[in-house]
């Protein structure tokens, strides 16, 4: 687990801050932040980090339709959606365009490291 | 069949009505006779085209021969019919007058069209068939119903 | 929601018919008392499913059924004509509660009576206690923790009380195909937020394994989050099924916080369908496990022990399961492509180039063969319409004081959906006409020497690209001089041409129209009633009827129909005295539009329809068939084609229908607007309308750009 880097995705800076602490006590590096889809699926490329989380409602390009450009150029990608609370149809979607699970906001430390170690190990 | 002995050979003709003119049609080009039927319009197409009508799940289209050949729309009675024939494989109804009868013809009752006869389309006409002292004229429906060119009546007939 | 009740009304239309065959059967010899076993499941999972559903009088009804049939079962009371009468009164009533899903409270005087009825059935037989609705769990199970505890008694009411005769015995079905069915529970953490989706995560991993037979809650209980922190699958595993693998896969889910996989036994007889214990460690076997769960202690453990069969290739994973909503349109749009192919073809002429005349060959033979592959895919067994046969000759021979046996074969034949949806009225016409006049009384069969029981053959069979489907009868025959004269009184044809006609030709008279009306129940020919529609409603199915008849020793009825058809969806309209169907594809909504929402631009009339503003023509007037006239409200269909939209008035909106394409006669010019034709149930050709070439005309042309207010 330590090492593995994470693409945080989300267009509000509070969200990403905080799920960066979270990550970076629990031994992760923070390979890059994006603030909208266009600029993860560009990050991504770059980047190639191990595994991105991905806000779902951002604008320029939504999470659902970031997930699907990002299967598309790599299907092995491992990202991970963060929902709020009664997005459920969404989160559904993104599971089905290739997302590997979800993580729920407002975030709980623990599940959060639950998640991304059933995701990359 | 027959026809190693052209001297007995016979034709048998649909005879039907148009105003008071005879025509025949040859028996193996029609397929049945129906009485008259509910025609389904079809919009945009040769004023002289009836509709479609339902033939055994198949939508054939109905030629009102009437219209034609220019003539008025004649009412519809008991006697008037839609006869079906086989043009280049497909089947076209024709509305008539009535259908009077299946006449036997030997093959040399028979004529050509008469040339110059004033107003006759020789090209319109197979042959003219004698019965009696009736004269059918024997159409050819081929060329009558795939030009689009108007024909009045008077170009079918011999009489004037 | 809507996807639930859909699967509750399929499975209860299956377990209603499989009563129905079973109480036939049950009456023709009330020894067959696998057929009362059958019933009684029938009953029990129709309880236990409307009960799932919250269908309480279904369930108390079917609670009622299932307690008269165990009783039966047991021998308590016997079968006869009454009690089988009995029996499919409430069928009946299931049936219409069923239909009616939505007024479920308007039945529970009916559901009250029958109940009392059925009851009074087996309470007069003696004896006493009836089988309560609720079943209890028995706890048998050691308890636990306090959690596991609750846990257990869920899993235990799963297996036990859902996992009742019914399901052992599709479990054991699956087994002897090398399937092995095992009890899958999952627990997720405390306090997971969106659970419903986890348990979809959970249920997508686990659906790649087999077939996932049941679940604990039910699908629509775990969608609306309505379970704790467990829930539970039954699933027919593969026959590869790497247990370890599955374990694997689940536990790779956030919040998955606990997985039990145990294995189903189910032994010829055993009521038990719990688990076994399996504490031992290294099971050998490549796939047999032990599978503890640290401080769970006692958690039930998984085992395999049946044999796996790797190599056991099952056809159904070849296949896959497709909603018949996705199939249609699908058919549509093949429908779609195909007329606009013809007018591509039509275009394409006009350019006198060999290059593109050989690719449009080329798209004109790949489109062909486009459509008659997706056309394969509606098929469907004939049995779907046979299945309503057996009851409706045993009712109506009971009605006329015959004895009828119906024999049917064939039932698997498959052909188009909407031919098998189609044929079920002629059939009906040609059976009831087969119990009414065909058949003879007994005493007269017994006169001619005949068996007293009348027999009526139900066949169907492929035969070339052609299904044929034949009813036939030992009855009296139809005597050509009877329908001779009938035909003659009723001025069809003259006594002159019945002189010379022949008995076939004779027989067929009572195909012609006029020859008889329904309302003739008894007919002296011994046949005709409503032949004609029987005849024209074939014919709109491309489809012919012949007959054949021996005068005193019966009728066979022989109908060929084609397997598949080009269908399209379409909206029926009305315009002046006609009729016309337009594509659905190219059906933006309908709408009813009064005179003071109509503007006139430009000598056009246009309506304002959330601010687009549209063009709005009179079919009618369009089509050249009459004009327009003023109304308090106008019905109006908004089309599409391409970017252009309109409105078309028309007369009436008559509602959807399927139809069969066909194609008008070469020896018509291509019409504008006009894509094809189609024969309708009562004969009549209607014109099926091509929107894009209405809206290609120059007049009809206008889009919303050139109204911009």
């Amino acid at each position: 687990m330590l090492g593995k880097r994470i693409l945080i995705t989300d267009d509000i800076a509070f969200m990403r801050m905080t799920l960066r602490n979270i990550l970076v006590k629990n031994g992760y590096e923070i390979a890059g932040e994006a603030e909208d889809g266009v600029q993860a699926v560009e990050q991504y490329m770059i980047i190639k980090p191990d595994l991105v989380t991905m806000d779902i409602t951002m604008p320029n390009m939504d999470g659902i339709t970031a997930i699907k450009k990002i299967m598309e150029k790599d299907p092995d990608a491992k990202i991970v959606v963060v929902s709020a609370m009664g997005q459920k149809a969404l989160v559904i979607e993104a599971l089905n365009s290739g997302a590997k699970d979800f993580i729920v906001k407002p975030f709980q430390p623990d599940r959060i490291v639950e998640a991304l170690q059933k995701v990359i190990g | 069949m027959a026809s190693n002995n052209e001297a007995v050979a016979e034709v048998q003709m649909v005879a039907f009505k148009l105003e008071k003119e005879e025509f025949a049609v040859d028996i193996h080009q029609v397929r049945e006779v129906l009485k008259m039927t509910r025609v389904t319009p079809l919009p945009q197409s040769a004023h002289y085209i009836e509709g479609l009508i339902n033939l055994r799940g198949e939508v054939i289209p109905v030629v009102d021969l009437r219209k034609r050949f220019e003539l008025p729309e004649g009412e519809r009675s008991e006697q008037t019919r839609i006869i079906i024939v086989e043009i280049q494989d497909s089947n076209v109804g024709l509305i008539v007058d009535s259908v009077t009868e299946v006449l036997r013809f030997s093959s040399s009752a028979i004529q050509p069209p008469p040339a110059r006869i004033a107003g006759t389309r020789t090209d319109l006409i197979k042959g003219v068939g004698k019965v009696e002292e009736r004269l059918l004229i024997i159409l050819n429906l081929e060329r009558i119903l795939t030009t689009e060119e108007i024909i009045s009546l008077e170009e079918v007939t011999l009489s004037k | 929601m809507e996807e639930y009740r859909d699967l509750f009304l399929a499975e209860a239309q299956e377990y209603l018919q499989n009563m129905t065959d079973c109480m036939l059967e049950l009456e023709k010899d009330p020894t067959a008392t696998e057929n009362l076993t059958e019933m009684f499941r029938a009953a029990h999972s129709l309880k236990g499913m409307s009960g799932t559903m919250g269908y309480e009088l279904i369930m108390k009804l079917t609670h009622e059924m299932e307690n008269l049939l165990d009783k039966l079962r047991s021998g308590e009371i016997s079968v006869g004509t009454d009690l089988v009468n009995l029996l499919f009164e409430a069928v009946d009533l299931v049936q219409v509660m069923i239909n009616d899903l939505d007024n479920q409270k308007n039945f529970s005087s009916d559901v009250q009576a029958l109940e009392k009825k059925l009851q009074g059935w087996y309470e007069s037989a003696g004896k006493e206690e009836s089988r309560p609705l609720e079943k209890g769990i028995d706890g048998e199970n050691s308890p636990e923790d306090q959690e596991t505890e609750r846990d257990a008694a869920a899993k235990d009411a799963f297996i036990k009380a859902e996992l009742n005769e019914f399901e052992k015995e599709m479990l054991k079905d699956a087994a002897s195909r090398g399937e092995n069915s095992y009890h899958i529970n999952v627990w997720l953490r405390e306090g997971s937020l969106l659970k419903s989706v986890r348990s979809y995560m959970v249920y997508k991993v686990i659906e790649k394994h087999g077939e996932i037979v049941k679940t604990y809650p039910s699908m629509q209980a775990m969608e609306e989050e309505k379970f704790d922190r467990d829930f539970s699958f039954l699933l027919l595993g593969k026959p590869d099924l790497d247990i370890n693998e599955l374990e694997k896969s689940i536990k790779g889910i956030a919040e998955v916080e606990k997985v039990i996989i145990s294995s189903l036994f189910l032994e010829d007889g055993s009521e038990k369908a719990a688990p076994p214990l399996q504490e031992a460690q290294g099971t050998a076997g490549a796939n047999a496990r032990e599978k503890r769960n640290g401080d769970q202690g006692g958690a039930v453990s998984s085992q395999v022990a049946k044999k796996v069969q790797p190599s056991l290739n099952r056809s159904s994973e070849k296949t896959v399961r497709v909603e018949t909503a996705k199939l249609d349109a699908l058919v549509n749009l093949v429908g779609e492509l195909i007329i606009n192919r013809t007018r591509v073809l039509e275009l394409g002429k006009q350019f006198k180039n060999e290059n593109l005349e050989a690719s449009l060959e080329q798209l004109e033979r790949v489109t062909t063969e486009l459509q008659s592959a997706v056309m394969t895919l509606r098929m469907v067994p004939i049995k779907q319409v046979f299945d309503r046969f057996p009851r409706m000759v045993r009712d109506l021979s009971q009605e006329r004081g015959k004895e009828i046996e119906l024999i049917i074969s064939g039932e698997e034949t498959e052909l188009d959906r909407t031919i098998v949806n189609q044929i079920g009225d002629p059939l009906v016409h040609l059976l009831r006409n087969a119990v009414d006049h065909g058949i003879e009384d007994e005493e007269e069969r017994k006169r001619k020497g005949k068996r007293p029981v009348g027999t009526i053959h139900l066949e169907a069979h492929h035969e070339g690209s052609h299904v044929v489907v034949s009813v036939e009868d030992d009855g009296s025959g139809i005597d050509p001089e009877k329908v001779k004269e009938k035909a003659v009184q009723k001025n069809i044809i003259t006594r002159e041409e019945a002189e010379v006609m022949e008995a076939d030709e004779a027989i067929r008279l009572i195909f012609r129209s006029g020859f008889s009306t329904s309302a003739e129940v008894t007919d002296i020919s011994g046949r005709g009633v409503g032949m004609d529609v029987v005849k024209t409603s074939i014919e709109a199915l491309n489809g012919t009827v012949e007959v054949k008849s021996e005068q005193g020793k019966g009728s066979k009825f022989i109908l060929r129909l084609p397997l598949t058809l080009a269908i399209i969806r379409t909206l029926m309209v009305r315009a002046g005295e006609e009729v016309f169907a337009i594509p659905i594809e190219a059906i933006r909504e309908n709408l009813f539009v009064e005179p003071h929402e109509i503007r006139t631009i430009q000598q056009g009339k246009v309506i304002t329809l959330r601010e687009e503003v549209l063009p709005l023509y009179c079919l009618k007037e369009e089509l050249g068939m009459g004009f327009f006239e003023e109304q308090e409200v106008y019905p109006v269909v908004v089309v599409q084609a391409g970017e252009k939209k309109a409105g078309f008035i028309v007369d009436e909106l008559m509602g959807q229908q399927e139809v069969v394409i066909k194609s008008l006669s070469s020896f018509i010019n291509d019409i504008k607007g006009v894509a094809g034709a189609t024969v309708l149930g009562d004969g009549r050709v209607t014109l099926i309308l091509d929107i894009a070439g209405l809206l290609e005309d120059g007049r009809v042309n206008v889009g919303k750009e050139n109204f911009n207010h």
